[in-house]
């Protein structure tokens, strides 16, 4: 292989592809890249046998056809602090040569036959759908997936495909995030009905590739085992979590009593000021809705106390006060996401979950929080 | 303009205030003397209290060379006029907080253990200008009040005022100054320094360093690569550093329970019964007191007297029964390898925190993600499923109700009653406490 490219489009293609690439892998094959040269172009691969990836670099040109597995952690290094325009990269027995400006390296390769076979071109059918809707879904969405990996079901987000709406679904067991995308029998183009569960790592990678995607509809394809994103340049496949997700729709809250519409970043401030005033022990933030706003507050033995308040607006329910407690670092991450000026916060009473919503557009965007059950030392004015 | 670099330095400062003094108390022979309190015609005779193995002896006892920790059968073939005492728990408890409620009236900061109390004594030196004539009154004041000798030690930081106190024992007074310091440490066994326990003097013994003064050849860098993190507090000590503060302790660093058998059980059944038993009671003093625990340590004992113990760090830090349980258990199941019999099994909660206010519950109660293949999944990440908090605190606080009025045995798991069931019942008591068990310290 020998090969010249534009370094800044090379470590693009391999930063994508160095995404994929495990911390602990169990081969060493799998801590490479495979870079496979051909007279239509360079492509960069990575895989951890979970999730594959390929990108395509352009303005290559290639002097002699090949393929390397290249170690990624250095490649990627190397064209970080590269200064050159141009890189030269050609294998000489089991070496690569990088010639970038002044600067030359000798890396060796493994043998790039034992790289995992990847193959993206999918033959199950495929999901149209727009692209800046499906990403600002995800990413609203994906916030409440738990971060342990070792709870593999619910370190995904669901894709619940119905007759016409496509649901992603998100939870850690405390709280849930649930979006809704419209669909016609047209995007569908044959989709089955049904649930997939996308690990994280593969949504998180389909985030990075959706945000440098320039197309404004974009297709996902999805079988019973994988999940194929492909366009002209960049390619991800990613196998589905097995198992059952569990019955989300059953933990949407009905007959809802009280509903209050306050303004996302006031709330926001609020809560992280809120927030400084706990401790691990006392974790929880008091909501007082009254008729003026709402009242944050926490005590912290030893630490000390806050009392907040917010503007709300009460949009039904009785004209009473309504106290309910939440862990602050939930609804934070919520705020954080949601991009919406106001936000809409309903509830049934203080030990059913919280429903958090935007203005309009009711279902589109659904946050379940399960409220704190608090013990009589830890609650203020009562 | 740039500082003037200082022409003589200043030598560095003392490590440890000048004026720092501790005094350390320690109720001599601390179960026994309180049951010849309470029963004269105990006076003057050899005394053990235990069940099993000796928890406290009388100096009458020891001097025909009875010891704590020693079988009561081999101590009555020693000894066969030795009254063997049950022991009373609770009243030793009300004994103790009566002796440190008066080291109170010299010393601001008390931190209390089970026998023995540290006082700070540090910077009351207008107030008392001989600390001798401090401990002296004490002692005369709780064997004035309460009939109970204690010896008194006196040093510069905890270590010295123990090391002393022990070398005055039984029913002495001694002050350690600091000129006389090293006189005391430099031949000191290597075994007798705090933080050196028994497998750690063999390790050093090995090195042919018996002493501390031998034990000072080694830098602190090889300190830690023999001993980890805790080679540096030996450094530290083995210099006649000690910088831990005396302090009250609201939250105590560790629970501990353990016992050893009646007899050496190899049924893993009964000893993880026995495990479990141990374990529930170690949760529920976690939740009367309103903690919570980070870790788990799990030690045996094996009939040939090897021992062997391992830890865990829970996931997040709880006080319920079932977590603390299954990870007790699964740590005994990693540790017993050897087929030998085992003599004893101890569970100690450690990384003790307070319990947290709030209670988180879940979306879904119960039934999490419920996969076909969860179990060999669990298992492979030896995982215990997950635990209904909400409801287990519930019932928890049910059982610890009732076993507040009833005793610990009223309510027990089927777990522990396995154990129960598989040993011979008859030779099992209960108490108000609890099943009697063959423990070296009856408060637990």
């Amino acid at each position: 292989m020998k090969i010249q490219c534009h370094s800044k489009e090379l470590f693009e293609a391999v930063g994508l592809a160095a995404g994929v690439v495990p911390n602990n892998a169990t081969r060493p094959i799998l801590q490479t890249l495979l870079l496979d040269a051909s007279p239509s172009g360079l492509v960069v691969k990575g895989t951890d046998l979970e999730v594959g990836l390929s990108a395509r670099v352009d303005g290559v040109i290639c002097e002699e056809p090949g393929q390397a597995a290249i170690p990624a952690a250095r490649l990627q290094g190397i064209l970080r602090e590269s200064r050159s325009e141009k890189v030269d990269l050609e294998v000489v027995d089991d070496q690569v040569r990088i010639v970038a400006g002044g600067s030359r390296f000798k890396v060796p390769v493994l043998p790039h036959e034992e790289f995992p076979q990847l193959d993206f071109r999918p033959p199950s059918p495929a999901l149209r759908v727009q692209r800046e809707a499906l990403l600002g879904l995800l990413r609203r969405v994906s916030v409440a997936a738990t971060r342990d990996a070792t709870r593999f079901q619910m370190h995904s987000v669901l894709i619940d495909c119905g007759e016409e709406s496509l649901r992603l679904v998100s939870t850690d067991g405390k709280r849930m995030a649930v979006g809704e995308l419209p669909l016609d029998a047209e995007q569908k183009k044959g989709v089955e009905n049904g649930q997939y569960i996308l690990p994280l790592k593969g949504v998180e990678l389909l985030m990075k590739i959706l945000d440098q995607e320039p197309e404004e509809e974009i297709e996902l394809h999805l079988d019973q085992n994988e999940v194929t994103y492909a366009s002209d340049r960049i390619s991800l496949s990613s196998r589905l979590v097995e198992g059952r997700y569990p019955e989300y729709e059953r933990a949407i809250p009905a007959e809802i009593e009280h509903v209050f519409s306050v303004e996302t970043e006031e709330l926001l401030v609020g809560l992280r000021q809120a927030s400084l005033m706990t401790t691990k022990e006392t974790n929880s933030v008091r909501f007082a809705f009254g008729s003026g706003g709402v009242v944050l507050s926490t005590v912290a033995s030893n630490v000390g106390e806050s009392r907040i308040e917010v503007s709300a607006q009460r949009e039904s329910g009785e004209e009473e006060e309504f106290t309910i407690h939440f862990n602050p670092g939930y609804l934070i991450d919520l705020l954080r996401v949601i991009d919406s000026p106001r936000i809409v916060a309903s509830f049934r009473d203080r030990k059913t979950a919280g429903l958090f919503s935007l203005p309009e557009g009711g279902a589109n965007y659904r946050h379940i929080v399960m409220p704190l059950v608090v013990s009589d030392g830890g609650t203020t004015g009562e | 303009m740039s500082p003037m670099p200082d022409p003589s330095p200043m030598p560095d400062p003392p490590l440890s205030d000048p004026r720092a003094l501790v005094l350390h108390v320690d109720i001599d022979a601390f179960f026994a003397s309180v049951e010849q309190l309470r029963n004269p015609g105990l006076r003057g005779r050899p005394v053990a209290v235990g069940s099993g193995v000796i928890a406290s002896c009388s100096y009458e006892a020891r001097a025909l060379g009875l010891h704590n920790g020693m079988p009561l059968a081999r101590a009555e073939r020693i000894c066969p006029r030795l009254a063997i005492v049950r022991g009373h728990a609770a009243i030793y408890r009300s004994y103790a907080a009566h002796v440190f409620d008066r080291c109170g009236a010299w010393s601001p900061v008390v931190e209390s253990h089970l026998d023995d109390a540290y006082c700070d004594l540090t910077g009351t030196s207008r107030l008392y200008p001989d600390p001798t004539e401090v401990g002296r009154r004490l002692r005369g004041t709780v064997h004035r009040d309460l009939g109970l000798r204690v010896t008194v030690g006196l040093g510069r930081n905890r270590m010295f005022a123990r090391l002393i106190g022990a070398r005055a024992k039984p029913d002495g007074l001694r002050h350690l100054t600091a000129d006389e310091e090293e006189a005391l440490l430099l031949p000191l066994p290597v075994g007798d320094l705090p933080g050196i326990g028994r497998k750690r003097a063999e390790v050093l013994e090995r090195l042919n360093l018996t002493t501390v003064g031998a034990l000072r050849e080694l830098s602190r860098r090889a300190l830690v690569s023999l001993f980890g993190l805790d080679g540096a507090t030996i450094h530290e000590r083995a210099r006649g550093e000690d910088h831990r503060a005396i302090a009250p302790r609201e939250i105590p660093r560790t629970i501990r329970r353990s016992t050893s058998f009646e007899e050496d059980v190899d049924d893993p059944r009964r000893i993880d019964g026995m495990l479990e038993y141990l374990t529930q009671r170690a949760g529920r003093h976690l939740r009367q007191r309103g903690l919570e625990a980070g870790g788990v340590h799990v030690s045996i004992g094996y009939a040939d007297r090897r021992r062997d113990g391992r830890s865990r760090r829970l996931p997040a830090p709880t006080a319920l029964d079932p977590e603390l349980v299954s990870t007790a258990v699964s740590l005994r199941r990693s540790l017993t390898d050897r087929r030998v019999a085992l003599r004893s099994v101890g569970v100690t909660l450690d990384r003790i925190t307070r319990a947290s206010l709030a209670i988180q519950p879940g979306l879904f109660g119960e039934e999490e993600p419920a996969a076909g293949d969860r179990e060999a999944r669990e298992e492979l990440l030896d995982r215990s499923p997950p635990v209904d908090r909400e409801r287990w605190t519930r019932l928890l606080g049910s059982l610890d109700a009732i076993r507040d009025r009833h005793g610990h045995a009223a309510v027990l798991s089927g777990g522990a009653l396995r154990w129960l069931a598989s040993d011979r019942p008859d030779r099992l008591q209960k108490d108000r406490h609890g099943l009697v068990l063959r423990c070296s310290s009856l408060t637990r």
